[in-house]
């Protein structure tokens, strides 16, 4: 399993950040990761890359006043067809 | 049975009192208490507070009707989110199954990184550069991508779905969700890029 190239990493690199690589694949890439300088710097780069995207477009805004009021009376207990 | 309906509509399927206060109690306590969240998924979506207010009072309406049909012990969260995501769909006439493509030179696969390499930046301060743009110009990169592509990102990088449930949440397969990740990722790396020139944060 150690045994993976660059390419193969590089191909694999995003699936991996995405958690949706399993187990024995995984840590195939990790250890490629490890001992791959330029596929280090890659893999940094790609993942810093989404925590800057997350942090600038992942306000989180707090609800309208009022809003959860209209919700809960146009839900529950309220009627609905007054909407 | 059926005369106690009282007036209005009647609203779904009719059931006792008793499943219905029911309903509507853990409707209460489950659901209700998720609008935090799911506001500003709402406004990420529509990209202004009125449409997501009332996108928002549409979803949860439509949660509430569909309430029977939810799987206690599932994810509330997820669940929410498509009815969220599928009312934004039809508000707004955007259909998503057939969305505006992103072109294949939009897809280089290492052109952010490569041009950020070019640019004799320390390589410790590669990201650093992405992180000076304002929070406002990022998030209109990301508003500019085609909605088929601009929802896929969302879900996974800000609102941290996994493949799985993205497919789910917008009802397509899960080569699709993975394809339009890719896509939609690599074409706002490009539209990043362009900023950081704009903005003169690297001469270009």
């Amino acid at each position: 399993m150690g045994d993976l190239t660059c390419d193969e990493v590089l191909q694999h690199l995003e699936v991996y950040l995405d958690r949706e690589v399993g187990g024995e694949d995984a840590r195939g890439i990790e250890g490629h990761l490890a001992e791959c300088g330029d596929c280090f710097k890659r893999q940094s780069f790609v993942a810093g890359l989404r925590e800057i995207v997350r942090r600038k477009c992942g306000a989180v805004e707090r609800l309208p006043e009022g809003l959860a009021d209209r919700i809960r009376r146009a839900t529950s207990g309220g009627d609905p067809t007054s909407a | 049975m059926a005369g106690g309906e009282g007036t209005g509509r009647v609203v779904g399927t009719v059931r006792s009192d008793a499943s219905q206060a029911e309903l509507d109690g853990r409707f209460e306590e489950e659901a209700i208490p998720l609008l935090g969240e799911l506001y500003p998924a709402a406004l990420r979506l529509t990209r202004n507070g009125p449409d997501a207010e009332d996108l928002l009072q549409e979803a949860y309406l439509r949660a509430y009707r569909g309430f029977a049909g939810f799987e206690a012990g599932t994810n509330l969260k997820a669940w929410l989110y498509r009815i969220l995501t599928n009312s934004y769909i039809n508000m707004y006439r955007k259909d998503q199954r057939s969305p505006q493509t992103v072109s294949d030179d939009e897809v280089d696969e290492w052109y952010l990184y490569s041009k950020i390499h070019e640019s004799e930046i320390e390589p410790s301060a590669e990201t650093e550069v992405l992180d000076r743009l304002p929070d406002e110009d990022v998030r209109a990169a990301l508003a500019a991508l085609p909605d088929g592509f601009r929802l896929a990102v969302i879900l996974a990088d800000i609102e941290g779905f996994s493949y799985k449930e993205i497919a789910g949440i917008l009802d397509i397969p899960l080569g699709t969700v993975m394809s339009r990740l890719h896509r939609g990722r690599k074409a706002l790396e490009r539209r990043l890029w362009d900023v950081v020139k704009e903005r003169g944060i690297i001469r270009g």
